[in-house]
């Protein structure tokens, strides 16, 4: 019984994963499938599943993303795009749409997109070095300046393009899923895979830092390394992500604070939860795009606000854990 | 109390903050088994010699030895291991539970679960905080915090023990709490208490030796009682009374 108390939240959020992964792999506006053979068979293994992957590594990689750099920074506003990181990836895409390298060259967003994202990751990393120590404040700071001024940047572009260009950017800044072979899937691993299980690492690490630079130093922490790998794993994940399914929103910040409301506040369990909770919760929210305004697919970025929002503020208002001030 | 054995030796340090001179070329000895106040006036350095002795800050000339052993020849697993600093500032919001907190404290162990959680649980009836392991930290009262950050520093090493005011905003009766804390550390567990206080009366009370500093001022450190008496009034710029208590303790008043 105890055993079970203590791993209730694990038990409860797999259980939750497994159901809505199966479900939104057999489901679908057309009703049920349950054979992988012919072309129904087809519609699973070569259009849902790789769909399926890529939300859920997209998910899992955003939350834990989220859930490492608030407790980085220290505050729970942040999100994984609070770097700056996803803007730069978007303003690298929506150039390179403009520029028709997405039709000249097969992947071409993609390239673009992850090369401007990584470039935003290493002036940041240096900007937060400056002094030698990290600081936390100017990486927001400056991480919100590359936001705003990668978002004017992408006006520009946009104002100079045609409608076709202009709505194939609005697309793509949306976030979406659809039309993803495993290809592209497999292309993200290499990225997300060791970003994601670094970050997860990082809870022991995550947990002293929360009570302040002299403990965590003085209790033999290395905080200077600690920061810049999750820096370094967050931004990279990110740049990976955006620049295949787009800067899906909200993700990064809800996931988290939903196990904090459930009570998982050490780092050490709440960023492998984040992981699964996240990827599950993106799965979902590509599902409900999937099936709501069938045939036609809502993009996976609008469905997670609409969904995630409401839901979010219910849980704020139920339960009071916040201390304030 | 121990034989006399040096833990920490100070020779010829200068510090210097923002151009200003902290210290220059001091030297000082700290006992092993020693319960040491770190007195003077604000903005005296006392923090900052705390912070040196930790490890925090580095001296801009001479060498500081620990153990014997030059401060910049360790690890920062080793000091780890070898001393604790339990910082005056309480750590913000933080929504982890005591117990979570006071597992940080077990960054570089080799015990196994349960040994770990045995420790927590032992460490925790030496300071009394058991019925707090499963509190959120957040909702613990000013003291309470502090003692849980307390029993952090104990666990994560008991030898010696660095502490940056401890007792500041709290109550008379939770400071004598504190104090009468740290001195079971230092008598039943043999543990070097090295802490910043601005209390004189404490001083006089628990502690057996001082260090006092004041700006421009040579740092003088031994005996507690002979330090107050001596020194104090002149280095704090105000008239100490002293008398003696009906239990024959000597008293200081301001």
């Amino acid at each position: 019984m105890i055993f079970f108390q203590k791993y209730r939240i694990w038990f409860f959020t797999s259980l939750i994963a497994i159901i809505i992964l199966f479900l939104s792999l057999v489901l679908g506006p057309g009703g049920l499938i349950l054979t992988l053979e012919g072309p129904e068979g087809k519609l699973i293994t070569h259009i849902r599943l790789p769909r399926i992957l890529l939300s859920f590594i997209a998910g899992s990689s955003l939350a834990v993303c989220g859930a490492a750099l608030q407790g980085l920074l220290r505050n729970p506003l942040v999100s994984p795009f609070t770097l700056g990181v996803a803007s730069g990836s978007s303003l690298g895409a929506v150039l390179a749409i403009r520029l028709g390298l997405d039709i000249i060259l097969p992947g071409g967003t993609f390239l673009f997109s992850l090369l401007t994202g990584m470039i935003v990751l290493i002036a940041l990393m240096g900007f937060s070095l400056k002094r030698g120590q990290f600081g936390a404040v100017s990486v927001i700071l400056g991480g919100v300046t590359i936001a705003s001024f990668s978002s004017s940047a992408i006006m520009f572009i946009q104002y100079t393009s045609t409608y076709n260009e202009s709505f194939r950017m609005v697309r793509w800044l949306m976030g979406n899923m659809d039309f993803v072979t495993m290809k592209q899937v497999a292309g993200l691993l290499p990225l997300t895979i060791p970003a994601v299980i670094a970050l997860a690492l990082m809870g022991k690490s995550l947990n002293l830092m929360a009570l302040g630079h002299e403990t965590a130093l003085t209790s033999g922490l290395n905080v200077r390394r600690s920061s810049l790998i999750i820096l370094g794993a967050t931004g990279i994940a990110v740049a990976g992500v955006v620049s295949i399914a787009g800067p899906i929103s909200f993700v990064g910040i809800v996931v988290p604070h939903v196990l904090r409301l459930s009570g998982v506040h050490d780092n050490r369990k709440l960023l492998p939860l984040s992981i699964i909770a996240g990827g599950t919760f993106l799965v979902f929210c590509d599902f409900i795009g999937r099936i709501i305004l069938a045939p036609a697919q809502l993009p996976t970025g609008v469905v997670t606000s609409l969904t995630g929002g409401p839901f979010f503020i219910f849980l704020l208002w139920k339960v009071r854990v916040y201390q304030e001030n | 109390m121990n034989s006399e054995k040096k833990l920490f030796f100070l020779k010829n340090i200068s510090f210097s903050h923002a151009e200003n001179a902290i210290f220059s070329n001091i030297k000082l000895e700290i006992m092993q088994g020693s319960f040491t106040a770190v007195c003077g006036p604000s903005g005296a350095g006392k923090t900052t010699l705390l912070k040196i002795l930790a490890g925090l800050l580095s001296p801009d000339q001479g060498e500081i030895f620990f153990n014997s052993r030059s401060i910049r020849d360790y690890t920062q697993e080793e000091l780890a291991r070898n001393r604790s600093f339990v910082s005056q500032h309480l750590p913000g919001n933080i929504e982890m539970s005591s117990r979570e907190i006071l597992e940080t404290a077990l960054y570089y162990s080799n015990l196994n679960e349960i040994e770990k959680s045995h420790k927590i649980k032992e460490s925790a009836s030496v300071t009394g905080i058991e019925h707090l392991l499963e509190r959120r930290y957040s909702t613990l009262s000013g003291g309470e915090k502090r003692r849980v950050m307390l029993t952090r520093g104990f666990i994560q090493c008991n030898k010696v023990l660095l502490l940056d005011e401890p007792t500041v905003f709290l109550d008379i009766a939770q400071s004598r709490d504190m104090i009468e804390l740290l001195k079971k550390f230092n008598t039943e567990h043999n543990s070097t208490v090295i802490c910043v206080t601005h209390d004189l009366s404490v001083v006089a009370r628990y502690f057996s030796h001082a260090i006092l500093l004041a700006k421009g001022r040579e740092i003088i450190f031994g005996n507690a009682l002979n330090i107050l008496e001596k020194n104090a009034s002149s280095y704090f710029n105000v008239t100490l009374e002293s008398g003696l208590s009906p239990e024959g303790k000597k008293y200081f008043l301001a």
